[in-house]
Formats: structure tokens, C-alpha cells, sequence
């Protein structure tokens, strides 16, 4: 058994913890740990740039309100369609059915659920079920939204998910590969002009 | 007095340095033993199949107008066209890229089985499902019965400069195809039929399926 010096002996515990504790926070500075911390992690984007992500890369153009329509009825009498029209082109290796994960809109009241109520291509107004990889497409992200939302604002903010890909930790992911796209978050949010397309 | 306990002690002090040599033999074996255990826990570790290779689809291939044994279901590729145009109950459809239609022979082996999982697959890797922009009652809704082969057509949306790369993949489960057979068919399009079908904006008819006479 080693032999404590006396003089170690005399020293305080605590002194022995700001020792460590000291140590750990110069170790720490080193990898960033007395950084600042930022309060809004999410980028401002704009209108017609691409807002880089994976599984998919999305470009806001504008936000619409529409009237129901026979081919875009809404479920509620008297409800309005809130639109967004971003073109989404798929970066991930296989077609994806999730696009409804893409966009949220940020603060907007009065819409009958988070997700969009409906995918709609642009090139035939078709429901989209599934986006290929390299093949984008300008896709309308419709909402319904109940007339006592209020006044036509003059920009919704549309937030703007990525997801990382990882294998799964719990189980090893799904095919193909082991590898799935987890971690989803908002990574930019974008100011979309509102057009009032009812008339 | 002193002088004569010389012998002694000497004795005693080799003695002890043998015992001491023999501890630091031991704990040197010991640590030995940890590393050997170690590395040979790493050399396993490193020979080990990844999951990825562990639960890898087994992929039977065959090629245009042979049969290929998917375990629960045969099919047999006839034949491939193409277009800029998908017709459909809705209304015409076209594409960014070209729409690719196989038709196939399709075979349940000894139980109902039904095709949840159909895409185009290129040389890098990247899949294409099945289109879902016109109905195709043939993924997931119809069920194959076991002695009632049926011939069907399924279209798919590609990119025009991949569209000569392309093998059709078809497999039973729509999610998850790890450790079941995957059928495998390389799709004899041609640069040159792939531009042609790009220009082509006569809307093509997806066939219905039909059971072979």
C-alpha cells in the first residue's frame, strides 16, 4: 500500500474537488464546452433557395389560399385551403413516402392538423404517394385552415425538417442497409409570401 | 552473534526476491492473458459479418423471359416499354423523367402470397418504387393464388439518363426484404429507347391484368 505524504493528508477534500473540477472545465474549453450558446438554432431561409437536407432538399415558393374545389374539397363547410408550393427533390437513395414530414408552418392557427391534410403534385394534381430520387418535383402542401383563423396574414413562416441517417441504435435500423433516417428536426424556417388565389 | 545469522538471511532475502520474481511473473501472465483475451475478442469481432451482411436479402436473378424463384412466388419478365405519358382514370400524367412498364408473369408457389414490394434499382444502388400515381391493383391489393398464374404490367417513373441501368426487384413485404429472396431482372432498355420513350408524348395504357391462356 503506497504511503500518503503528510502534507497530502493535510490538504481539504474540497481542495481536491476545485483541483478536478478546474481540470475538467480547461478540458472541456478545449472542445468547445465555454462556447456560447446560441438561443435559435434554426437558419432563416428565403423564397426560391434551396433549403439543403436529407432525406430531401425543399425550396419554398409561396403559400396560397384556395376555396374548395371539387378536385380539393375541404371537410368542413366554409374552411379555406392554406397551400404551400415548395419543390422537394429526394437526396436519400430510395423513394420516399414521408414527405408530409418535410414542412410544418410555424405559429398559424386555425389548421384542422399539423401535418398537411394533403400532398398534391403540381404537375397534375394528383396525391403524391411516393418522390424518386433525383427526379424533383413541385409539390403543394395543403392545410385546412377554419375561416376564424382571421385575417389573411402577409407571410406564413414554413419550418423545414432534416433527418439525419444513422444506423438505429435500438435495433439496428430497417432495410435497405441497416441504416434509416432518424434525429428529425427544423433546420431552416422560411418566410413564404401569402397569395389570395380564391378568386 | 550477528555473523552467524549471515547465512540465514541471505537465505531469506533470496527466498523472497524468488517470491516476489514469481508474483511479477504472475501478474505479468495475468495482463498476457487479458490481451490475448482481448485481441482475440477484437479479431472475432473484425471477421464477424456486419448486420448489414448478416441480414442481406437473397437475390435470385434471371433475365427476360426466364423464370425466377422468389421463394413464395415465380415471375417471369416479358417484356418492357416506355413512354413520356401515363394514361390513366384521371387523366393523363407525365413525368421529369420516363415511365417504364414491365410486364411480367407472375406465379404463387404453394400459399396465396400478394407482391407488396416492386421498384426499379440502378447501378449505384438508388430504388424507384412503383408509381403511385395510377392505380396498380397488383402491389398489395391482389392476391396471387398457388396454380393461377396472372400476367400483369407495373409502371414505374425514372430518370431519363438511368433509365438503360435499370434491373426490376420484386419481393413480398413492402418494408422489410432482410433474409427473404428478392427476384432480380436487368431490364434490356437501351440508351437510345430511353430518349425515344422520352419524346414519345403519346399517353401509354398500363394493361390489365389478365391470366394467360
Amino acid at each position: 500500500m503506497p504511503r500518503i505524504p503528510a502534507i497530502a493528508r493535510r490538504v481539504p477534500a474540497k481542495w481536491y474537488a476545485a483541483i478536478v473540477g478546474t481540470i475538467g472545465l480547461v478540458v472541456s474549453a478545449f472542445y468547445g464546452g465555454l462556447s456560447p450558446v446560441s438561443h435559435s438554432s434554426v437558419d432563416k431561409g428565403r423564397v426560391d433557395a434551396v433549403i439543403k437536407g436529407g432525406p430531401w432538399n425543399v425550396t419554398v415558393i409561396d403559400a396560397r389560399i384556395l376555396k374548395s374545389s371539387k378536385d380539393l374539397e375541404v371537410t368542413k363547410p366554409g374552411d379555406r385551403w392554406l397551400v404551400v408550393v415548395a419543390t422537394v427533390d429526394v437526396t436519400s437513395d430510395d423513394s420516399r413516402d414521408d414527405l408530409s414530414d418535410a414542412i410544418r408552418l410555424h405559429d398559424v392557427f386555425g389548421l384542422q392538423s399539423a401535418a398537411p391534410n394533403r400532398l398534391l403534385l403540381a404537375r397534375d394534381g394528383t396525391d403524391v404517394s411516393y418522390l424518386n430520387p433525383g427526379m424533383p418535383e413541385r409539390v403543394g402542401f395543403a392545410w385546412e385552415q377554419a375561416p376564424t383563423a382571421g385575417p389573411l396574414p402577409a407571410t406564413v413562416e414554413v419550418n423545414i425538417y432534416g433527418e439525419t441517417l444513422r444506423h438505429d441504435s435500438l435495433s439496428g435500423g430497417i432495410v435497405p442497409g441497416n441504416l434509416g433516417w432518424f434525429d428529425r428536426r427544423v433546420i431552416a424556417r422560411v418566410a413564404a409570401p401569402v397569395l389570395d388565389k380564391r378568386t | 552473534m550477528t555473523a552467524g545469522l549471515g547465512p540465514i538471511r541471505n537465505h531469506r532475502r533470496s527466498v523472497l526476491s524468488a517470491f516476489r520474481g514469481g508474483r511479477i511473473v504472475r501478474r505479468a501472465g495475468h495482463a498476457l492473458a487479458i490481451v490475448a483475451t482481448l485481441a482475440a475478442g477484437a479479431a472475432i469481432t473484425d471477421r464477424t459479418p456486419d448486420a448489414d451482411t448478416q441480414q442481406h436479402p437473397f437475390i435470385r436473378s434471371a433475365t427476360v423471359g426466364h423464370a425466377v424463384d422468389a421463394r413464395t412466388f415465380d415471375v417471369t419478365v416479358l417484356g418492357v416499354r416506355g413512354g413520356a405519358v401515363l394514361g390513366g382514370i384521371s387523366g393523363s400524367h407525365d413525368t421529369s423523367g420516363v415511365w417504364v412498364l414491365v410486364r411480367m408473369k407472375l406465379d404463387a408457389r404453394t400459399n396465396p402470397v400478394s407482391l407488396g414490394y416492386a421498384v426499379l434499382e440502378d447501378s449505384d444502388g438508388r430504388t424507384y418504387r412503383a408509381t403511385g400515381r395510377v392505380d396498380q391493383s397488383i402491389l398489395g391489393e391482389r392476391s396471387l393464388e398457388p396454380g393461377v398464374p396472372v400476367i400483369a404490367e407495373i409502371a414505374f417513373e425514372v430518370p431519363t439518363a438511368l433509365a438503360q441501368d435499370m434491373s426490376l426487384r420484386l419481393a413480398v413485404s413492402p418494408t422489410d426484404q432482410r433474409m427473404d429472396a428478392v427476384a432480380q431482372v436487368r431490364l434490356p432498355i437501351t440508351a437510345g429507347q430511353a430518349r425515344q420513350w422520352h419524346a414519345d408524348k403519346n399517353p401509354l395504357t398500363l394493361a390489365a391484368i389478365s391470366v394467360p391462356t
